[in-house]
């Protein structure tokens, strides 16, 4: 086994099922690495959600254990600091917001903290600026977009200031900007250090991850690289899930007998691919 | 034939008080009997503004609109649109309010004066159609899945025979494969009833693949309308409605910029697959 | 529709008004009342009148903001003028078939014209120039000494708070359903009593059902960002007196005591 010091989140033999229902997460062990951008995708009703409050330690498992930075989520003491490492961003950006004005919004979080007001300042200018919303900081919530309402989501949990933001298909209510907007924050957020395990169904959006996580029937199906999980079709379709357009036309072209390199999964690779091939 | 046609629509949400806004500018578009039109824009464009006017629920400030054999000016005309012009709401699943799926799907067609055998009927037919199975009708709609939700409150529209079909956003939020049924049960409804079918999307992807022509709007002003690939192959008008262009025709613009140019501008991954085959 | 929600709405601006601190707003609220409760001679009328002109003055509003604001309640205010006239006793000045009016009454309706139209003001200068935030900031700082009573006073404020956040989007949720239902032939306002209040189950059902989902997740949400009941918050911005709010309570108690000696001297 692994040093539990590589690992931010562990999940060891995880078991949860919610009353009254049949066993959502079955046996699951992973973990997720400091600064991994994960992207955690499955049918729906795989458990992909329960997955995402298990990370972030709103969900105890059954049987099994989850630790934050070698704590368990199991432990009521220490809760508080769970709370502090891992952030959980909700799929509806409308539900999570709390004051009437964005940078009141933002300072919900450091306020719960008790801390000083210089340095709930602070942490609120560090989380606006981080999801670009500063010229926005004195709208009412309800008059922003999906997409910035979503971004403001996630900067009212940066001013906790987390290692790791867990996202519940923070995308699905967006639109295609909006949704480009958040993927560009998340980015951003993990070259700066932040470890990102994002749900989604939006498979242009997991090719952009680091490693891919693929969920069905609470049980872990593949868990590689993008490159590697979509060039496994089948896979993917027996789970009803679909390709990113990328690696479907790789797919397409190599039905044809045209010679693919494995691994293109996004629009880059694919240029790239097709520059070379046709020069 | 046209059944829908909007002769300089414009719509004022407030006039006269401080937040007067101008929802809608000068627009007018004609839509043909049993065609499939999508309309495309983005957060803000107005095109739920647009489709409002459609079943009754929005009266033009200035412009007229005609649908099927009447003028939406008309007050008692406009009340009674909803019977012929069918409007799913974005995430209509929140709307839904009975105790079974049957007694949801029932309300509207129930409202036309329909009841009894020739009821049910219509509610059996409506869930075929959207491939909601039929012991499902029993449940509580608590129960199902996301999927299967949507499925309903589309059935719930549908199940009123609309002559006009208008959609916002149908897949929004599903997964890939739910989105895809949902979308081609519509097709297929559009094929064998001669349904007109009017589909909001900001997903361009989906206009490619299910509409005959694509209307863009941006800022409440009708920025292009045409055939589907006609205007999905031009880049500028996509970039300037705000909308991201299908991964293919992305492609397209990026390979052209490197100095390789496809014979035309292909819609989805196969297309594509077989203009780069004969080229590679 | 909702464009006439006028009162209680807050107009941004810079004015010294505008830049005060709630609480001192408040607490100068809390001393003109009584005072424009116990004017009623000409020498407290046109003190507080006075005061009145210039906080409004300060306000940088233009007095037609004022006026507007107050023209929903016209018929209120007349309709306690006339109850005064009419039924004060005293020597009668016109008669009008069965109706006296005497000069106290025309006198005691007078004053409750100005009480009123007063107050109205009053209300209106502190709304229009206090985001809903700091209002609840200074009301929860007002009733913190209800705390050692064992009074929510935080909880009620946050509480407070939440419904301000979420007024304008249940209006929004709400609009929808409306339409929604109505594209499928619902009918709200036609039928017997019997059949309207069927009528809405198509829409309270789902609305409730939204307003619970929401509260659930926002539940959720908030103890995710370290919200505990009961625990004390700090502020992103700490509530501060300056001179002039010490400069608006004191000349606001001043004129309390001027209007009091008023009615002691009489």
């Amino acid at each position: 086994m692994t040093s539990s010091n590589d690992y931010l989140i562990q999940f060891e033999h995880v078991f949860f099922a919610y009353p009254g229902g049949g066993s959502v997460i079955h046996d699951f062990s992973a973990g997720v690495r400091r600064g991994e951008f994960i992207a955690l995708i499955g049918p729906n009703g795989s458990g992909k959600s329960t997955l995402a409050g298990l990370a972030a330690g709103a969900l105890r498992p059954a049987a099994g254990w989850v630790k934050v930075d070698g704590m368990d989520t199991a432990d009521p003491s220490v809760i508080g600091a769970i709370r502090r490492r891992v952030g959980l961003v909700l799929q509806n950006p409308d539900n999570q917001l709390v004051a009437a004005r964005v940078e009141e919004d933002v300072a919900f979080g450091p306020e719960n903290l008790n801390l000083p007001s210089p340095e709930v300042r602070r942490r609120v200018e560090y989380a606006i600026a981080a999801v670009g919303l500063d010229r926005l900081r004195d709208r009412p919530p309800h008059l922003l977009s999906g997409g910035e309402k979503q971004r403001l989501a996630i900067a009212g949990l940066l001013a906790l200031e987390p290692s790791c933001l867990v996202l519940d298909e923070p995308t699905s209510m967006l639109d295609p900007r909006g949704r480009r907007e958040v993927l560009g924050v998340l980015k951003n957020l993990v070259a700066k250090g932040t470890t990102v395990l994002q749900v989604t169904h939006h498979m242009g959006e997991a090719a952009e991850a680091g490693r891919v996580w693929v969920l069905a029937e609470g049980k872990l199906q593949a868990d590689a690289s993008p490159g590697t999980v979509f060039s496994r079709p089948e896979l993917l379709q027996r789970l009803g899930l679909a390709l990113p357009p990328a690696a479907e036309l790789a797919g397409c072209l190599a039905a044809r007998d045209i010679n693919v390199p494995a691994g293109i999964v996004n629009l880059e690779d694919m240029v790239h691919f097709l520059c070379r091939a046709l020069k | 034939m046209p059944c829908i046609k909007i002769e300089n629509l414009t719509h004022t949400y407030f006039p006269g008080t401080p937040l007067e806004t101008a929802a809608l500018q000068d627009i007018s578009l004609t839509v043909d009997q049993g065609e499939t039109l999508a309309l495309a824009g983005a957060t803000g464009s107005g095109k739920s503004t647009l489709v409002r006017h459609l079943n009754g629920l929005l009266a033009p400030t200035a412009g007229r609109v005609r649908i099927l054999d009447g003028d939406v000016a008309d007050k008692k005309f406009r009340r009674q649109l909803w019977r012929r012009v069918g409007l799913v709401f974005q995430f209509p699943e929140r709307q839904i309010f009975s105790a079974t799926v049957h007694e949801d799907i029932a309300f509207g067609p129930r409202n036309t004066g329909l009841a009894g055998q020739a009821l049910s009927e219509r509610v059996s037919q409506a869930a075929a159609a959207v491939g909601l199975p039929e012991d499902m009708l029993r449940t509580d709609p608590a129960e199902l899945s996301g999927g299967m939700l949507r499925r309903a409150a589309i059935a719930g529209v549908l199940a009123m025979h609309p002559d006009i079909l208008i959609l916002d956003e149908p897949g929004a939020g599903l997964e890939p494969r739910a989105r895809e049924s949902i979308l081609q049960r519509i097709k297929e409804l559009q094929v064998s009833q001669g349904t007109t079918v009017i589909l909001i999307t900001h997903q361009l992807d989906d206009a490619a693949l299910y509409a005959d022509r694509l209307a863009l709007l941006k800022k409440g002003r009708l920025l292009a309308v045409g055939p589907t690939a006609e205007i999905l192959s031009r880049c500028d008008l996509l970039d300037e409605a705000g909308l991201e262009p299908p991964f293919t025709v992305e492609l397209t613009r990026r390979l052209a910029a490197a100095g390789i140019n496809l014979p035309k501008t292909p819609l989805n991954p196969a297309e594509a697959a077989r203009l780069l085959a004969v080229m590679l | 529709m909702l464009s006439g929600i006028t009162m209680g709405q807050y107009l941004p601006g810079r004015s010294p008004v505008h830049r005060m601190d709630p609480r001192a707003k408040l607490l100068a609220a809390a001393l003109v009342v009584p005072a424009i409760l116990l004017a009623g001679f000409w020498p407290a009328i046109t003190a507080v009148t006075l005061w009145l002109a210039v906080v409004s003055g300060l306000s940088g509003l233009r007095p037609g903001v004022y006026w507007r604001s107050m023209k929903p309640l016209w018929v209120l205010l007349l309709l306690s003028f006339t109850m005064q006239a009419f039924f004060t006793p005293g020597e009668p000045l016109v008669h009008l078939g069965w109706i006296n009016i005497s000069e106290p009454g025309l006198v005691q309706g007078a004053l409750l014209l100005w009480r009123l139209g007063i107050l109205l003001v009053v209300a209106s200068v502190i709304t229009f120039t206090t985001t809903p935030l700091q209002l609840t900031n200074g009301l929860e700082w007002l009733l913190s000494p209800l705390i050692r009573l064992r009074v929510p006073v935080r909880e009620l404020a946050m509480i407070m708070n939440l419904a301000l956040r979420f007024v304008p989007t249940l209006f929004d949720e709400a609009r929808l359903l409306l339409m929604a239902q109505q594209s499928r032939g619902a009918d709200f306002t036609h039928g017997s009593i019997r059949e309207r209040v069927r009528g809405l189950v198509p829409f309270m059902v789902p609305l409730l059902t939204n307003i619970f989902r929401r509260a659930d997740d926002l539940a959720l949400a908030m103890e995710l960002r370290c919200y505990q009941v009961g625990a004390p918050r700090s502020r992103l911005t700490e509530l501060r007196f300056v001179a002039g709010d010490y400069a608006a309570i004191a000349a606001t108690a001043m004129l309390l005591v001027f209007v009091w000696g008023t009615r002691l001297m009489w």
